[in-house]
């Protein structure tokens, strides 16, 4: 058996050389325009939520834009005929990110709505003494009626809960709170979820979310239920009013879905963005780099949001002539509800 | 009598009668290795393209048998990053972690004193536990992906004399049938249920070489090479191959007696 070793080693060397690129991992993608487009299309195609809920005929969106793309497509103009192509789902989440040509997004939720924040304006209602959160992201104080204060910019990082806990401990004896999330991008619900725990008295259903989870375009998971769950050593549960705008987007939908779930709670202001869908990102050969919606969510009756957004149970918008004046008439509605004036 | 009832009535006491005659040569060892490694991988679901990335690893193993059979476990962690053509610093850049369990088991095929005495076959239980992370860009947050396969896998091998206290040792599997939970169709945080495949989905075969020389009475010093290859076609296809060097230590806390018939020591991979 003097050849055995001699066998060991030329099986390893040939199973090393099995898996070269050719012949184990197939051929790699190649970063021309067709290719790029058509890797993009496809990915949408196998993976985005909504083509039946906003009655998208997506195969027809290839067929009008493929032809359009050839191998001689230059990178700013297949990007341009890419945002194109996007723009039809009409999607916050959907994006695309193309370095050293650009970077774009769906921006028609909020383009023709008023602004209904100004964040010095809103400041004027406020007591002097502010006190912010050590990231960044929120901050407390007290109206000049004594309402409770807490803005929340958004719901990005980690770790910084402990803030709203001090923000909750220091305006635990107030006769109501006012909870401001307007103009807030949204974030990660591993940070939304237990904040909104701090306003919650016990468990409820906020959502339903499923999953696409097939390559035909209604292939979905089960509805999975979500919860509001209390959390943090105190909680909230006093009057509550939430402000919300036309920028109140994605995981800051799903915050304002999960307190509107609470009987104390009082959502005042603009309908939000209607940004429901989870994204996922993916990249293209060439490097650039996409989003798009995984996932549905719908109220607990069943409603979808997307692209509709959660009306207020009290709206209000604030006129240009208002915020020429430096009024905040939506905070001012907040602290009427709260103090019992309206 | 129903057939497997006959068929353990005939299997089972043939296997303790040949189990208890083989106790006095019964020898087991545990074994130390770290490794380098060079992953190379394509998964669909992470990205059209193909990334690649040096890591390092550490392994365990517990070997036991007698002259006739040989068995053991054998655990491995290995990390490697990522980065294909397109990655930048931050961007387009990924690690892949993977956790390793195998359950080895083989017997001699041949006589002792024959040509291919050193020659062992059987069978081979594996479960492989994969972590993904991506980063796409820094405007996006890092996605996760977790695949796990388990499989049956039939298992060949070969073990001699290299010279003076050198020892050669070769091992090959090949999987027969496997249990698959891969990252389902729209990311990790929702898992499915498992899925049973077949080897014309799932292709999994390792080759590990391995020299051994004694350093003192109980232990010995390996160095290796081991090529792992993972092939799973799916609705997103995923191909792996990590490329393995490594150095190791032995320690026999078991040694038989040697006989003419010895004719196994050492780790059972």
């Amino acid at each position: 058996m003097r050849c055995l070793p001699a066998t060991a080693v030329l099986a390893c060397a040939l199973l090393s050389a099995g898996c070269s690129d050719g012949f184990f991992f197939g051929p790699q993608a190649s970063p021309g325009p067709r290719e790029n487009f058509e890797i993009l299309w496809r990915d949408f195609d196998q993976h985005y939520a909504f083509f039946v809920d906003k009655n998208i005929d997506w195969q027809a969106v290839h067929d009008e834009y493929a032809p359009r793309i050839t191998t001689s497509t230059s990178a700013p103009e297949l990007y341009r005929l890419i945002t194109e192509m996007l723009l039809r789902l009409q999607d916050i989440h959907v994006t695309l990110v193309a370095p050293g040509i650009g970077a774009w997004s769906y921006d028609g939720w909020w383009r023709n709505s008023p602004a209904n924040y100004n964040e010095q304006a809103a400041h004027r209602y406020l007591r002097p003494g502010i006190t912010r959160g050590r990231e960044g992201h929120v901050y407390h104080g007290t109206t000049a009626q004594g309402i409770g204060y807490i803005r929340i910019r958004d719901f990005a990082g980690a770790g910084w809960v402990a803030d709203i806990d001090r923000a909750v401990a220091a305006l635990y004896d107030a006769p109501g709170l006012i909870v401001d999330v307007r103009d807030n991008g949204g974030g990660t619900d591993l940070l939304s979820d237990p904040i909104a725990g701090r306003f919650a008295d016990r468990k409820r259903l906020v959502e339903r979310v499923r999953y696409r989870n097939g390559p035909a375009h209604d292939q979905f998971t089960d509805w999975m239920d979500r919860y509001i769950e209390p959390a943090g050593a105190r909680r909230f549960t006093k009057p509550v009013v939430v402000l919300t705008n036309r920028r109140v987007v994605s995981t800051a939908e799903a915050f304002v879905l999960s307190l509107r779930a609470l009987p104390h709670v009082t959502v005042v202001g603009d309908t939000t963005a209607g940004g429901s869908g989870n994204p996922i990102a993916r990249e293209l050969p060439n490097g650039w780099s996409f989003r798009l919606s995984r996932w549905q969510t719908v109220t607990p009756e069943g409603a979808s949001y997307e692209g509709v957004g959660l009306a207020p149970d009290v709206p209000v918008w604030i006129t240009e002539a208002q915020a020429r004046e430096g009024r905040d008439t939506i905070l001012e509605r907040a602290i009427a509800l709260l103090t019992g004036a309206q | 009598m129903p057939a497997r009832e006959i068929l353990l009535a005939a299997v089972v006491p043939a296997l303790l009668a040949a189990s208890v005659a083989a106790q006095s040569a019964r020898s087991s060892a545990l074994g130390a290795d770290i490794f380098w490694l060079h992953n190379r991988e394509q998964n669909q679901q992470v990205s059209p393209l193909r990334y690649a990335g040096a890591g390092l690893g550490v392994a365990l193993t517990y070997s036991t048998g007698t002259d006739v059979w040989r068995g053991g476990v054998h655990m491995a962690f290995a990390s490697a990053e990522l980065r294909s053509g397109i990655s930048q610093n931050q961007e387009h850049v990924g690690s892949a972690k993977r956790l390793e369990l195998s359950l080895p088991y083989e017997r001699h095929a041949f006589a002792a004193g024959s040509r291919l005495a050193g020659v062992t076959l059987g069978a081979q239980l594996t479960g492989d536990l994969l972590y993904r992370n991506h980063t796409y860009s820094t405007n996006l947050s890092t996605e996760h992906f977790i695949d796990a396969f388990a499989w049956l896998a039939v298992s060949a091998g070969w073990q001699g004399a290299m010279g003076p206290g050198w020892r050669l040792r070769y091992h090959v599997a090949l999987p027969l049938l496997g249990v698959v939970w891969r990252t389902p169709y729209t990311g990790a945080k929702y898992m499915p249920s498992a899925q049973l495949t077949l080897p014309n989905t799932l292709l999994a075969p390792e080759s590990r070489i391995a020299l051994t020389r004694p350093l003192s009475g109980a232990l010995d010093l390996r160095a290796s090479y081991e090529l792992r290859l993972l092939r799973h076609e799916a609705t997103w296809d995923l191909a792996t191959a990590s490329h393995r060097i490594g150095m190791g230590l032995d320690w026999h806390i078991r040694r038989p007696v040697p006989t003419s018939a010895s004719r196994m020591k050492g780790d059972a991979r």
